[in-house]
C-alpha cells in the first residue's frame, strides 16, 4: 500500500516538476527563497536526480544564507549536467562564504577551464590569490585572461594594481585569522597567515603556522618556496637547504616544478652566497635570470655577486640594467598611485604600454596599446 | 561571518688632565654661562605597571629614561595636525654639543611650527639645555634658550654642530622648512645669528646638515641636504584602506626633489655655495633626509653619503679639490637589495664586522627592510640586511634616526633605531602601528644582529613617534647615551646603564693645522691585535648631531697598541702604546713617529 502511494506521488511529482521548477524560479527571482526551498525539497524527494531542482534548491539555500546547505546541493551536480558550469561558480561562492578557500579555489579554476572568458570568475579567483599573498599566481591568472578577454581593461587594471599595490600583512592578517578560525587546517591559508606573521616580525607564530601548513601539504610548491625564504632570512640555513633539497627527494613532478621556478634558484643562490660559494651562487642567479630576465632584484643580486667576486665591470653592467628597469618600474608606480587608471587618456595608455614593454610585459604592453588605439 | 571577498587597496699622544691643556676655546677656563631662571628637581618618573613589568629580565643593554628628573622637558610642537601637512612628518632635530666647553654635553632641540597655529604665536621656540651638574647618579640640565639668544621659532628640522671658525666654541646650523639659520657661538654662552653674513641662507626644505673639512684647508665646510618642493596650498593626499578613503600627509613620490647645497668655508667668516662646481649637482636632485660625512672608501678624503627618500642614495666620492663624483649605484649603496630606490631616512655608520671598512645601516619605510650595506672590500658594498638578521625585525617598522654605538663595550658596534609611522592607519582595524616601539640590536660578533629591545628598559616598552636621535656620553662614564626627539610625546634622555664587557677610553681630537674640530675624521685603533675603526661623527642618524668625542672600547687592555688619525688635510698621524685612561685629548702634531 505504501509502495503504491509512493508510486502515485512520484508520478504526480514528476508531472508537476516543470510547474514546481518554474514556480521556484519565480520565487527566487522575487527573493523569496523559503517557498522555493519547500517546493524543491518536495520535488527532490520523488525526483532526486532532477539537477535543475538541485541547482535551484542550492540557489534557494544560498539566498537564505544557508551556505553549507547550498554547497551541498551545488556539489551534487554531475559533470555532464548543463548546470555543472554554473554550479561550479555557485560552489565557489558558497565556499567563499563558509571560508573554505581551497575548495573555492578549485571550483573557480575548474569553472575557468570551462569558461575561460568568464571575467568575473577570473577576477574573483584573482582576489582569492591576492588575499593569500599569492601574487605570482594572480598575475598568471590575469595574463591568461588576456588571451580570452573581450575587454582586457579590468585585467590590465588588476595586473598593475597587483604589481604596485600588493597585499600588506598589516591589512590582511585579520581576514586570514577569521578564515582560519572558521575553516581551520587549510594549507594555503595557514601559509598565508604564517607569511603575515613573518612580515610583521612575529617569528614564533610564523614558524608554527608555516610548519603546520607544510605538514598539511608538504609538496605544495608555493609553501616550500615561502618556507625556504623564511628560514633563510631567519639565518636557519640548514632548514632552508633541507626545504630546497630534502634528504628524501620531493616527488619527481614537484622536483621538476621547483627546478623550473626562478624563485627556487634565487633562494638557492642566496643560500650558496651565504655559505661563501660564490661561483655556485652566481650560477643559480643566472639560471633565475634566464627564467625571468626582467626581474630587477635578480639583476641587482647578480651585480652584487659579481662585485663580491671582484668583477666590477660585470657588476656595473647588471646594476645599470637593474637601474634602467627600475626607472620604468618607478614611472609605472607613479601612474598607478596617481589614480589615472580609473580613466586613462590615450597618452596614459601609451606611456603604460611603453613601460610595460620595457619591463618585459609584452602582452600587457600590447593590450594597453590596443586600448590607446581605441581611444582615438 | 560576512563575505570573505575583501578588496585590499591597497693619539706621542698627549695625556694630560683636561684643565692643564692650554689652547684656546673649549680647553680654556669655562666661560661664564647664563644660568637658567629655574633649577627644577623633579621626582623620578614612575611607570605604569604594564610598562615596568618586564624590566627585571636580563638583557645585554639597559637604558634608563631620565629626561624628566634631569630637567629636560621638551616636547616638539609641530606635531601632526588634522590637516595632515607634509611638513609635519619629520619632527624636530636634536644635538649633543658642549657649547660652554665644560666637558659636559649640552642638548639642543629644534622645534617645529604649524601653518595654522605658527610657533611664534604659540610661543614655541627651540630649546637649549645646559648641563648644570654632572655625576653618574645626578644629571641636571637648565633651559638656557632665552639667555643664549636662541629663542627663535621656525619650522625646524635637523641641526648640525661644528666649530666653523676654529675658535674652540661649537656653532649651530639649523635646517628648516624655509630659511635655514646659522648661529655663531660667542663663547660667552650666547649665540649670534650669522646666517646672512655667512651666505648660508638656503630657503628650501632643509632636513639634515653636516660640517666637515671637505677640502682639507683647515676649516669646516657645510653640506645641507634638502627634501622636496612643498607648500601649504598643495592639495592633500589620500590613501584607501578597507575601501575607505583616508586623508594622509603626502609622500615624496611625484614631488620635485630639491637639490642639496655644499658650502665651502672661505676661512674669512663667509661661505661660498660651490654646489655646482663641486659636482654634487651632477646627479638629478635627491629627496634628502640625512647626510653623513666620512671617509667611506679609506682613501684619506672625506666622502659624503646622503640618504634620499624614494630616490637613489648618493655616495659622493671625494676626488680632491672639493670635487665629488657620485658613485652610489656602482658601489652598491644607491638602492635596496631589490634594485629599487628605498625610502631612506637615517644613517648609522660603523665597522660592524671589524673587517677594517665602514659599513652603513640605512633606515627605511614600513614594509621595507632597513638596508645594511656591508663594505666587503674598499669601496665595495653589498646589501646584507637579510644575512645580518635585520630584515624580519625592521620590516614592520617605519624607521628614522639610527645610531651605531658599542653600548656594552664588547668592541662590537650595536644599533639603536627610532621608529614611528607618519600616518595613523591603525585605527581602522588593521595591524599598522602609528606609535612604535624603539629598537636596540646587539651585535653578535659581527655576524648578525639580535633584537634585544624588549629587555633593555622601560623606554623600550613604550611606543613613540620616534624621529631624531643623537648619541653622546652625557655622564662621562665612558659609554654611549642617547637623546631622542619624538613627535607628540616629550623627548627622552636615555642613560646607558648596561652591564659592560670592558672598559673604554673617551677620545677628544683637536686639529691644529687641520680644522680644530676634525669632524668626519677616521681613527684606527689596534688593541691586543684587534683592529677597530671609528669616525668623529659628522652628521648621521636623522636630523641630528652627536658628541664629537669618540668612545673607544678597550676591553680589559691597559694600553692601546697603536692609534692612527687620518686628518682631513690628507696627512696621517700615528701614536703608539697609549695607556688607558678615562679620557684622552689628542692634539694634532703630538705623535712621536
Amino acid at each position: 500500500m505504501v509502495a503504491l502511494t509512493n508510486h502515485l506521488l512520484n508520478r504526480h511529482a514528476l508531472g508537476q516538476a516543470d510547474k514546481i521548477l518554474k514556480q521556484a524560479e519565480i520565487s527566487l527571482a522575487k527573493r523569496q527563497p523559503g517557498p522555493a526551498i519547500n517546493e524543491l525539497k518536495w520535488l527532490l524527494k520523488y525526483d532526486s536526480e532532477n539537477e535543475k531542482a538541485i541547482f535551484l534548491l542550492g540557489q534557494g539555500y544560498y539566498d537564505s544564507k544557508e551556505y553549507s546547505a547550498a554547497l551541498k546541493q551545488f556539489s551534487r551536480i554531475s559533470k555532464g549536467s548543463q548546470y555543472y558550469g554554473p554550479s561550479l561558480l555557485n560552489v565557489a561562492k558558497s565556499c567563499l562564504q563558509t571560508a573554505q578557500m581551497e575548495q573555492a579555489e578549485e571550483a573557480l579554476e575548474n569553472y575557468l577551464v570551462l569558461y575561460p572568458s568568464a571575467l568575473s570568475a577570473r577576477i574573483e579567483l584573482q582576489w582569492l590569490y591576492f588575499n593569500q599573498f599569492r601574487i605570482r599566481e594572480a598575475k598568471h591568472l590575469l595574463r591568461q585572461g588576456l588571451l580570452h578577454a573581450e575587454n582586457p581593461y579590468p585585467l590590465l587594471y588588476h595586473l598593475l594594481h597587483l604589481e604596485f599595490k600588493p597585499p600588506i600583512a598589516q591589512e590582511s592578517i585579520r581576514l586570514l585569522q577569521r578564515i582560519n578560525q572558521d575553516a581551520p587546517d587549510q594549507s594555503s591559508v595557514l601559509m598565508a597567515l604564517g607569511y603575515c606573521h613573518w612580515k610583521l616580525g612575529k617569528t614564533d607564530q610564523a614558524i608554527a603556522l608555516i610548519e603546520e601548513s607544510l605538514s598539511t601539504e608538504p609538496f605544495r610548491v608555493e609553501s616550500i618556496l615561502i618556507a625556504a625564504d623564511f628560514y633563510l632570512e631567519l639565518g636557519e640555513k640548514e632548514k632552508c637547504a633541507a626545504l630546497l633539497k630534502p634528504p628524501q627527494s620531493y616527488p619527481a613532478e614537484i622536483q621538476e616544478l621547483l627546478q623550473q621556478d626562478d624563485r627556487w634558484h634565487w633562494i638557492q643562490s642566496r643560500l650558496l652566497f651565504q655559505n661563501h660559494l660564490q661561483n655556485e651562487s652566481l650560477k643559480e642567479i643566472q639560471t633565475a635570470i634566464e627564467l625571468k630576465p626582467f626581474e630587477i632584484k635578480y639583476l641587482q643580486y647578480c651585480g652584487t655577486i659579481f662585485q663580491a667576486m671582484g668583477q666590477l665591470e660585470k657588476a656595473r653592467q647588471f646594476f645599470n640594467r637593474a637601474k634602467t628597469l627600475s626607472l620604468s618600474h618607478r614611472e609605472l608606480y607613479k601612474i598607478v598611485s596617481s589614480g589615472v587608471l580609473k580613466q586613462p587618456t590615450k597618452t596614459d595608455c601609451l606611456r603604460i604600454s611603453q613601460y610595460c614593454e620595457n619591463l618585459g610585459n609584452i602582452d600587457q604592453g600590447r593590450e594597453w596599446q590596443k586600448i590607446a588605439a581605441a581611444l582615438q | 561571518m560576512g563575505s570573505f571577498k575583501y578588496r585590499f587597496q591597497f693619539q706621542n699622544f698627549i695625556l694630560i688632565p683636561i684643565i692643564l691643556i692650554s689652547v684656546t676655546g673649549c680647553t680654556e677656563q669655562n666661560p661664564p654661562v647664563p644660568k637658567s631662571k629655574q633649577s627644577t628637581s623633579l621626582p623620578k618618573t614612575t611607570l605604569p605597571p604594564s610598562i615596568s613589568k618586564n624590566t627585571n629580565l636580563p638583557g645585554p643593554f639597559l637604558f634608563s629614561s631620565i629626561a624628566k628628573e634631569s630637567g629636560i622637558d621638551f616636547t616638539y610642537y609641530g606635531n601632526p595636525s588634522p590637516q595632515h601637512y607634509m611638513v609635519e612628518q619629520n619632527g624636530g632635530g636634536v644635538a649633543f654639543l658642549d657649547f660652554d666647553c665644560d666637558n659636559q654635553l649640552d642638548i639642543f632641540f629644534t622645534n617645529g611650527s604649524h601653518f595654522d597655529h605658527p610657533a611664534e604665536q604659540a610661543g614655541k621656540i627651540h630649546h637649549l639645555y645646559r648641563a648644570a651638574s654632572l655625576s653618574p647618579e645626578s644629571l641636571h640640565y637648565d633651559n638656557v634658550t632665552i639667555p643664549a639668544g636662541l629663542n627663535r621659532s621656525d619650522f625646524g628640522m635637523g641641526v648640525a654642530c661644528g666649530d666653523y671658525n676654529n675658535d674652540g666654541f661649537v656653532d649651530l646650523y639649523l635646517c628648516a622648512f624655509g630659511k635655514n639659520s646659522f648661529w655663531e657661538n660667542n663663547g660667552d654662552g650666547t649665540f649670534s645669528d650669522i646666517t646672512d653674513q655667512t651666505n648660508t641662507r638656503d630657503e628650501r626644505w632643509g632636513t639634515s646638515a653636516a660640517f666637515a673639512d671637505l677640502d682639507g684647508d683647515g676649516d669646516l665646510d657645510l653640506y645641507v641636504t634638502n627634501y622636496v618642493e612643498y607648500n601649504r596650498q598643495d592639495p592633500p593626499c589620500y590613501t584607501s584602506l578597507k575601501s575607505q578613503r583616508i586623508k594622509i600627509s603626502c609622500g615624496p613620490i611625484g614631488r620635485i626633489a630639491q637639490p642639496d647645497v655644499l658650502y665651502q668655508n672661505l676661512g674669512d667668516g663667509k661661505y661660498s655655495n660651490v654646489s655646482v662646481q663641486s659636482g654634487i649637482h651632477k646627479p638629478a636632485a635627491g629627496k634628502g633626509l640625512a647626510v653623513q660625512i666620512v671617509d667611506l672608501d679609506d682613501d684619506g678624503l672625506l666622502d659624503i653619503f646622503v640618504a634620499n627618500d624614494t630616490t637613489d642614495n648618493f655616495f659622493f666620492h671625494n676626488s680632491g679639490n672639493l670635487t665629488f663624483e657620485e658613485r652610489g649605484l656602482i658601489q652598491g649603496v644607491a638602492v635596496g637589495d631589490d634594485g629599487m630606490p628605498q625610502s631612506s631616512m637615517g644613517i648609522a655608520c660603523a665597522d660592524f664586522n671589524r673587517n677594517g671598512h665602514f659599513d652603513l645601516l640605512i633606515t627605511n619605510f614600513e614594509n621595507a627592510p632597513n638596508d645594511f650595506y656591508e663594505q666587503i672590500d674598499t669601496g665595495i658594498f653589498q646589501a646584507s640586511n637579510s644575512r645580518m638578521g635585520l630584515d624580519t625585525t625592521s620590516r614592520p617598522k617605519l624607521s628614522f634616526g639610527t645610531i651605531a654605538a658599542d653600548f656594552n663595550l664588547d668592541q662590537w658596534p650595536d644599533l639603536f633605531i627610532a621608529n614611528g609611522h607618519i600616518w595613523d592607519l591603525g585605527r581602522d582595524k588593521t595591524e599598522h602601528e602609528y606609535e612604535m616601539t624603539q629598537q636596540l640590536f646587539a651585535n653578535q660578533s659581527g655576524t648578525r644582529f639580535l633584537d634585544v629591545s624588549e629587555n633593555s628598559g622601560p623606554y623600550f616598552q613604550e611606543k613613540f613617534l620616534g624621529r631624531a636621535v643623537a648619541v653622546g656620553d652625557i655622564d662621562n662614564d665612558g659609554d654611549a647615551d642617547l637623546v631622542t626627539s619624538h613627535e607628540m610625546k616629550p623627548a627622552a634622555l636615555l642613560r646607558n646603564d648596561s652591564p659592560k664587557s670592558g672598559k673604554s677610553l673617551r677620545l677628544k681630537v683637536i686639529g691644529i693645522q687641520d680644522a680644530r674640530q676634525p669632524l668626519g675624521t677616521s681613527i684606527k685603533v689596534v688593541i691586543g691585535g684587534k683592529n677597530q675603526i671609528f669616525n668623529i661623527p659628522s652628521g648621521g642618524s636623522f636630523q641630528s648631531s652627536h658628541d664629537s668625542r669618540v668612545i673607544v672600547p678597550v676591553g680589559k687592555a691597559t694600553s692601546i697598541d697603536s692609534l692612527t688619525i687620518s686628518w682631513p688635510g690628507g696627512t696621517k698621524e700615528h701614536w703608539k702604546n697609549i695607556p688607558i685612561h678615562e679620557e684622552l685629548i689628542l692634539l694634532q702634531g703630538t705623535a712621536e713617529e
